[in-house]
């Protein structure tokens, strides 16, 4: 009886076992890499392991304290609103104005690929020199281009990059600029994924394209428009590169990723740096979660 | 009924000539301050900036390339990050294929689980693994190398997802067939998915190129010290030429543009030889 | 069954991984309680390796490869390992190596690090590790304030190395046209204030094109904030902590009115703040729109090349800060780098890293190599006396002058408060400037804010 237990045993898992062998220099390779290094994170951030103060006291548990104290914490609250609002906007200005340009490239009949080669470029363009860019365009004396611009109507330089009220929106700029086309490509496809008879259809009952828009389009869109809307929720959150590169230690422009990686890096306090960290990533994940359910119903199928 | 027909198309005429009017808008709000740069990178010696605006540069002086080329040792750089965006690229289209395909193509226990392990990555703030993967890094005793650069992200969760999403529109009969003639998971992944999904492993190649071309943050902690393994971003970063010992002076600002310009060209012609692939590739991956 | 089954296995992972990650967290290994004789090393015969960490400028590679050079005559048998770093600010690298037990055996940095390390039990204790003997054989040397910066309490931490500190500079072209050929700088703060006001108001061609006096603030390089607060502290009679870094005392009286004076200048318009540092030296340098600014001598090479008038002498001229308090000089402060050891150096290597680092601050040659070669100050006192700061200079008419007025100022400068919350105090106290300067909060508000932010830090 046992052996033939063995045998249908075998037979029953022997798929899964080879599918699992397949995985598994992925899996090792990924388990290592991240998942250890999760863990491990994880670990640090429930002793003590602050460098300035770890060598003299040694390594201590200290529980969950780190996580309640991430809540209280001045600069990474500081820094989350400031992530949100960066989110808010690139979500809705990458969004927005590349379902514009997708639908205006939709129009045209000829130069569809001049205009698709021309506007995308940006989106290749490596942070470095994004800041380069940025540093050149909003430089708060008089030799910056925008300051440039503007003193040719008369208007007297502004510090964009210092100021208060301009920081933030100032560091924007090109990251838009850059950003918008990524979306703007997988709208297209979308939009091109849309049978053509359906326009047909429509178009013996109305005229209207913001009707045609609301009613067909936005509907079967559906699909493209929450990934692309998933991954702008994921990139802004993270948010670290130009704050980090153009305007250093500011408090106008702090992103909560940034001051985690201040905490971990300058002020050697990594165990409170994993719990900012961990604390974005189940914001992240909430907010992932949101969306999936809010989104699903909107989907349409054939 | 004529009357109709001329108001439709005027109307029609306006909102093209809108479209075509918002597009070029947006090319040159794109293009405006990197054309300043370029503008800048020209410059001669005795440029001093000044409140006004350059559209022209006062000269045009190639040879601040030259000088940029040199001091800031791109021709390595260059070498190293098409090493590794190549190799990074290359490695990953094969991990990635395999994983999908098993995702994609296979029924097996714990798939959903095994789907949103990989996928969890995605949400995860890389920041936070930076330390602990550094550590890593050195206890395997890789700090300093060139390898350690490529290692950490050869499980590209985004480039799953990608073709993944691609493979469920390979109709399953095709592949049913190739085991009904015996073939074996290997080869059915090799000769049959692998060319049947090129759009979006295309499209993925181009995509991980490109952003491995441009990481900076990693390699600079990987290789720890000025090494001779630096890519091209980093030896961006790493250049400040001096003019008469100083930092700040305009010369050395319209070298450093120079520099920029220099390691943004590969890409730009990486990105108009291999275009069709982008706009053609994301077409096809099925994203509907 | 199953779910069961399914929901076990999830959880036996997740422990075996916690349980992984755990067994896996490690200090790195110190031993602070080594201890030698400095007078019983036999140079001939030490022996160690000794890894350096030294920053990416070109001009700063052959100093050191000079200095090792001749240490390694001295010290045959001692392997100096040089390793070149990618970023000149390398303080982040050296934490993340230090938690990895890959941190040099030496390295430089600003003295306000050192003892911040020091502190925090990072950098060897040099008074313990040499038995007092340390301050026996060195200190005399070197000028006073710069052999406290490296130093808390009864302990010292690192050897200082170069010293420099801020000036206030003004371009005398501008001057004369706007004030008359005998023109001379001005010694109060008010009189400064007078003149910077009456620079801006200047019209040329129907435009205003100078600017007064210029100070940075949130500038991209945080150091340069504090560089500038520590030293406008002090011009009151008032400092950034206590004597024993324990607490924050900026909202003692003293401050409060430095904070008022910032701030009243600023709405009056004889300050203009602008932030970037590197911009704010081209206008003054290259442009030659500002009048008055406060700089380091490291700027000599395009103090003395800015010629805008062509008249074969360099526009700027330097002289004493001026004074804002009766009674009180105009401090600035001092900005001084040493070389220190981490504890985690090994023990065999311990003493070669003593002896390397007290060569290249007590060698007399190789001190001044370093100086030079950077248009800064030495630390050693017998430096002070060189030559180079003293005998004309052909190409430059205003050579004796220049170092002269620095020197002066040098040995009036107060060092920063070196302590382990350092970053978090710099990051506090710009976004303190700013909302004084341009958000419009009262003087009190402002320090009061600041001292209880700060004062968290030490709790």
């Amino acid at each position: 009886m046992k052996g033939i237990d063995i045998k249908k045993w075998y037979h029953k898992y022997r798929n899964d076992l080879k599918c699992y062998l397949l995985l598994l220099v992925p899996i090792c390779l990924f388990s290592v890499f991240f998942v250890y290094g999760f863990v491990r994170g994880f670990v640090f951030s429930l002793l003590n392991y602050d460098l300035r103060f770890v060598m003299l006291e040694g390594l201590q548990f200290v529980g969950f304290e780190h996580y309640a104290e991430v809540f209280r914490d001045k600069d990474f609250l500081n820094g989350l609103l400031h992530t949100t609002i960066w989110t808010v906007v690139m979500l809705i200005g990458n969004n927005g104005f590349g379902l514009l340009m997708a639908v205006c490239l939709m129009k045209l009949s000829r130069g569809r690929k001049f205009f698709l080669a021309g506007l995308y470029w940006p989106a290749l363009v490596s942070a470095a020199i994004t800041t380069q860019i940025t540093l050149y365009v909003f430089n708060p004396t008089e030799t910056g281009i925008l300051n440039s611009f503007l003193s040719v109507f008369g208007i007297p330089p502004k510090d964009w990059l210092v100021n208060e009220d301009t920081a933030l929106i100032s560091l924007m700029v090109i990251p838009f600029f850059t950003g918008f086309s990524q979306k703007m490509i997988i709208f297209y496809a979308g939009l091109n994924g849309i049978p053509k008879t359906y326009y047909e259809a429509a178009s013996l009952d109305t005229d209207s394209g913001v009707q045609i828009f609301g009613y067909i389009t936005w509907p079967l869109l559906g699909p493209v428009v929450f990934l692309n809307v998933l991954l702008s929720l994921i990139e802004g959150m993270k948010v670290i590169a130009p704050m980090q590169l153009i305007t250093p230690h500011n408090d106008f422009t702090m992103s909560a990723i940034y001051a985690m990686y201040i905490d971990a890096f300058e002020n050697t306090n990594f165990s409170f740096a994993f719990a900012e960290g961990f604390v974005m990533f189940v914001i992240i994940m909430v907010l992932t979660v949101i969306q999936n359910l809010t989104q699903k119903e909107t989907v349409v199928y054939e | 009924m004529n009357k109709v027909k001329t108001k439709g198309s005027i109307g029609k005429r306006v909102v093209l000539g809108l479209c075509y009017g918002t597009l070029v808008l947006f090319m040159l709000f794109q293009i405006l301050p990197f054309y300043f740069s370029f503008v800048e990178s020209l410059q001669p010696e005795t440029y001093r900036p000044g409140g006004t605006l350059h559209l022209l540069p006062e000269s045009i002086n190639i040879k601040n390339y030259l000088t940029a080329w040199q001091g800031s040792d791109m021709i390595m750089g260059i070498v190293w990050s098409l090493i590794y965006a190549g190799g990074f690229t290359f490695v990953t289209v094969i991990i990635i294929s395999l994983v999908a395909y098993v995702l994609a193509k296979k029924k097996f226990r714990g798939q959903q689980f095994v789907f949103l392990f990989f996928m969890s990555a995605l949400m995860v703030p890389g920041e936070i693994l930076l330390v602990s993967n550094y550590l890593l890094i050195t206890e395997i005793g890789l700090l300093g190398s060139p390898l350690a650069v490529v290692l950490p992200g050869l499980v590209n969760i985004f480039g799953i997802f990608l073709l993944k999403q691609f493979m469920h529109t390979i109709p399953d009969s095709v592949i049913e067939s190739a085991v009904l003639d015996g073939a074996g998971d290997w080869k059915i992944l090799t000769r049959l998915v692998i060319p049947m999904s090129m759009p979006a492993i295309a499209t993925y190649c181009i995509i991980t190129f490109v952003g491995q071309w441009n990481e900076y943050l990693w390699p600079q902690l990987a290789l720890n010290s000025v090494s001779p393994f630096d890519p091209i971003q980093i030896k961006l970063l790493m250049y400040r030429p001096t003019i008469n010992g100083s930092e700040n002076h305009p010369y050395a600002s319209v070298l450093r543009t120079a520099a920029t310009m220099i390691t943004l060209l590969p890409v730009l012609v990486f990105y108009f030889s291999f275009q069709k692939y982008f706009t053609e590739g994301i077409n096809v991956t099925g994203l509907k | 069954m199953s779910k069961i089954l399914r929901k076990l296995t999830c959880l036996i992972l997740a422990a075996a991984c916690l349980a992984g990650g755990a067994a896996c967290v490690k200090l790195p290994e110190v031993n602070n309680d080594f201890t030698f004789d400095p007078d019983t090393v036999d140079p001939a015969t030490l022996t160690g390796t000794v890894s350096v960490w030294w920053a990416p400028m070109d001009f700063m590679w052959e100093p050191m490869e000079r200095a090792i050079e001749k240490f390694n005559k001295q010290y045959p048998n001692v392997t100096i390992d040089l390793i070149k770093k990618t970023r000149a600010d390398y303080y982040d690298d050296l934490n993340l190596a230090f938690a990895n037990g890959t941190a040099p055996d030496v390295v430089r940095l600003d003295h306000v690090y050192v003892q911040s390390l020091g502190e925090s039990g990072r950098v060897l204790d040099l008074t313990k590790m040499t038995g007092g003997k340390v301050e026996i054989n060195e200190e005399e040397q070197f000028i006073d304030q710069t052999w406290q910066a490296m130093r808390i309490g009864e302990h010292q931490y690192g050897f200082p190395l170069e010293s420099n500190t801020t000036l206030f500079m003004y371009n005398e072209t501008i001057c004369e046209e706007v004030f008359g050929p005998d023109y001379t700088p001005p010694t109060t703060f008010e009189e400064l204030c007078e003149q910077s006001l009456q620079v801006r108001a200047y019209e040329k061609d129907g435009e205003n094109p100078y600017h007064g006096f210029i100070m940075p603030i949130n500038a991209s390089n945080s150091q340069h904030d504090m560089y500038v607060i520590n030293g406008w502290m002090a011009r009151f009679g008032a400092s950034l902590l206590n004597d024993e870094r324990t607490e924050c005392t900026l909202n003692t009286p003293e401050a409060i009115e430095a904070f008022r004076t910032m701030q009243d200048a600023a709405d009056s318009g004889a300050i203009e703040y602008t932030g970037y540092a590197p911009y704010l030296e081209n206008q003054f340098i290259y442009d030659g729109t500002v009048a008055f600014i406060e700089m380091g001598s490291w700027i000599y090479n395009d103090v003395k090349g800015m010629d805008l008038n062509l008249d074969g002498e360099s526009d700027i001229k330097v002289a004493a800060i001026p004074s804002t308090t009766e009674g009180i000089p105009g401090y600035a402060t001092l900005g001084s780098s040493g070389l220190c050891i981490n504890s985690t150096c090994k023990d065999e290597n311990k003493i070669a890293a003593y002896e390397f680092i007290r060569f290249c601050a007590t060698d007399y040659e190789t001190h001044m190599d370093f100086a030079k070669e950077m248009k800064v100050f030495p630390s050693l006192e017998a430096g002070l006396e060189d030559p180079y700061y003293h005998e004309p200079n052909e190409s430059d008419p205003n050579w004796v002058e220049y170092w002269d007025i620095f020197m002066d100022q040098l040995l009036i400068s107060v060092p920063r408060p070196g302590t382990k919350f350092w970053p978090e105090i710099t990051t506090k106290l710009k976004y303190a400037e700013y909302k004084l300067v341009d958000g419009g909060q009262s003087p009190e508000k402002v320090a009061n804010d600041v001292t209880a932010d700060i004062n968290k830090l030490f709790r």
